[in-house]
């Protein structure tokens, strides 16, 4: 029902996007702790978007009556 | 055994017999938390007559025929992120700021039932990751977690009988664990949240660090309820949480869900110490099976949804007050504004999904069982590790830390509980059924 894994190389790429907005957001050089957080940040979008979603029977719980 | 060190029907009984008065029983923990307070640095505003004056209008009331409530001259110690009428919010990080004019929901509800106010708990800045100054009080080298340090502290401690803790991600459960407490994090929406200074606002709860399950059952008996001024807020029945747990000590062994993913996480010594009560739980009659949940996208989606409502709660804040000594949370609120709207939906979605697999799981099972922790309390650099705890803030799920032994060193083991969306009474149950057994 679950991704097992996902392409390691999609981490990357969502670091290097984080960290080019990060840069024209907030100029060139990173506050501490900045670039850890990107990285563990890349990871965690990077394992969320792998995980395919069903446009219709995943309801976001925003917009759903769950509570 | 001392009045001090007994329950808090107990505790309330004896002060409404006038075995003991409210005003002798709060100047007792005064004296534990002076004593100890050198070496644990767990309270931010400790102001002792004002305990007093409050402790004296409890013993007036039974004076005067009337009841002052369920827990009658109780003490308890407020994570001071939590509005307290008479007593500043500081958030573990304004230097100086007026005292809150009003009550939140949380601590209306415990005063309204005759506890006291004995001050403001030592919390993380704004509940969040930089170190707090608290120590551990089992290692005073080791941390007691966070962000509820304070909280966690002075319960571990035995220097106050219970106190409020929040959880975003593992707030209340890791400090109970590390400090050898009990630690409840009710289901989302059980406590109200208005007068609480919010950290990210889908995640946040209200709960408790106490000294037993019983304790935690009675506190949650008070403090459940509709709150009006919370959007999140649940109108939940009453929830006779004592009662259930009462009659359901000896009641049939529970069926418990092991979860893999858990103890994969963690320590050599958490991992086998916490199979072991497994074990005993099993040879005691519980059904013990094991269970398999993707816990590195609970994990991922969760580190999502924090970080781009921490983001948007903090983001005004972090700008406008530069003097704030928050780097941790500076970094975070950065980082958290660069999620795109995309990825945040799609979180929300999985989120969704995802709790839909753990209740189909707690129909099968009484309680999803794992480590509360992934080792025993870190050194004081860190709060130690959130793993164990966030996925069961992200559902929303009430979950409960028991202490289950301590290491050669006296550091605290702790096993975790899960329970199903709204079961919070039945999740006690079980709890209890375990501490009865297993819990040292």
């Amino acid at each position: 029902m679950w991704s097992d894994s996902f392409d390691a190389r999609l981490v990357t790429i969502q670091y290097e996007r984080l960290l080019a907005a990060a840069k024209s957001t907030y100029g060139e050089e990173l506050m501490e702790g900045l670039d850890q957080n990107l990285k563990d940040l890349s990871a965690s979008i990077a394992r969320v978007m792998a995980e395919p979603v069903d446009p219709v029977v995943d309801m976001p719980v925003l917009t759903a009556s769950k509570r | 055994m001392t009045v001090h060190d007994s329950s808090l029907v107990e505790m309330a009984a004896a002060v409404k017999s006038r075995e003991i008065s409210a005003v002798e029983l709060v100047q007792g923990f005064q004296e534990r938390i002076q004593a100890l307070e050198p070496t644990i640095k767990a309270w931010v505003t400790f102001e002792p007559e004002k305990a007093l004056n409050d402790a004296k209008r409890v013993d007036d009331d039974i004076a005067a025929g009337r009841d002052p409530g369920p827990l009658a001259g109780i003490p308890f110690g407020v994570k001071d992120v939590f509005d307290a009428s008479g007593y500043p919010t500081r958030c573990g990080a304004y230097p100086e700021r007026e005292p809150a004019a009003r009550d939140s929901f949380a601590v209306a509800r415990l005063r309204d039932s005759g506890a006291v106010v004995m001050g403001k708990t030592v919390t993380t800045a704004f509940a969040f990751v930089d170190p707090s100054i608290s120590r551990n009080p089992k290692n005073p080298a080791r941390t007691p977690g966070g962000s509820s340090a304070g909280s966690g502290a002075s319960v571990g401690g035995n220097s106050i009988p219970f106190a409020l803790g929040t959880q975003t991600a593992g707030s209340t459960l890791r400090p109970a664990a590390y400090c050898g407490a009990v630690g409840f994090k009710p289901t989302y929406g059980r406590i109200g949240r208005s007068g609480i200074t919010p950290l990210a606002m889908s995640l946040d709860h209200a709960g408790v660090i106490c000294r037993s399950v019983a304790d935690a059952a009675a506190l949650i008996d008070v403090m459940s309820g509709f709150d009006p001024a919370d959007p999140a807020s649940r109108a939940f029945g009453p929830v006779n949480a004592s009662a259930t747990v009462q009659n359901g000590e000896n009641g049939p062994a529970p069926r418990l869900a092991v979860l893999t993913e858990a103890f994969d996480r963690s320590s050599g010594p958490m991992a086998t110490r916490i199979r072991e009560v497994a074990d005993a739980a099993r040879r005691e009659g519980a059904v013990v099976e094991d269970v398999s949940l993707p816990l590195d996208l609970l994990l991922a989606v969760q580190r999502v949804v924090m970080l781009s409502e921490a983001s948007s709660a903090h983001r005004d804040l972090t700008t406008n007050h530069p003097e704030l000594n928050v780097p941790r949370l500076r970094a975070v609120v950065r980082a958290g504004s660069l999620i795109p709207a995309e990825v945040y939906l799609r979180a929300d979605r999985l989120r969704r999904r995802l709790a839909v697999e753990v209740d189909l799981l707690l129909r099968r099972y009484d309680a999803i069982f794992l480590p509360s922790v992934t080792s025993t309390a870190p050194t004081p650099e860190t709060t130690g590790d959130p793993s164990l705890q966030a996925p069961w803030t992200l559902l929303g799920i009430p979950s409960i830390s028991l202490p289950a032994g301590a290491d050669s060193d006296g550091l605290p083991f702790a096993m975790q509980l899960v329970g199903a969306d709204g079961e919070d009474a039945a999740l006690l149950r079980t709890a209890r059924w375990m501490e009865k057994r297993f819990s040292l």
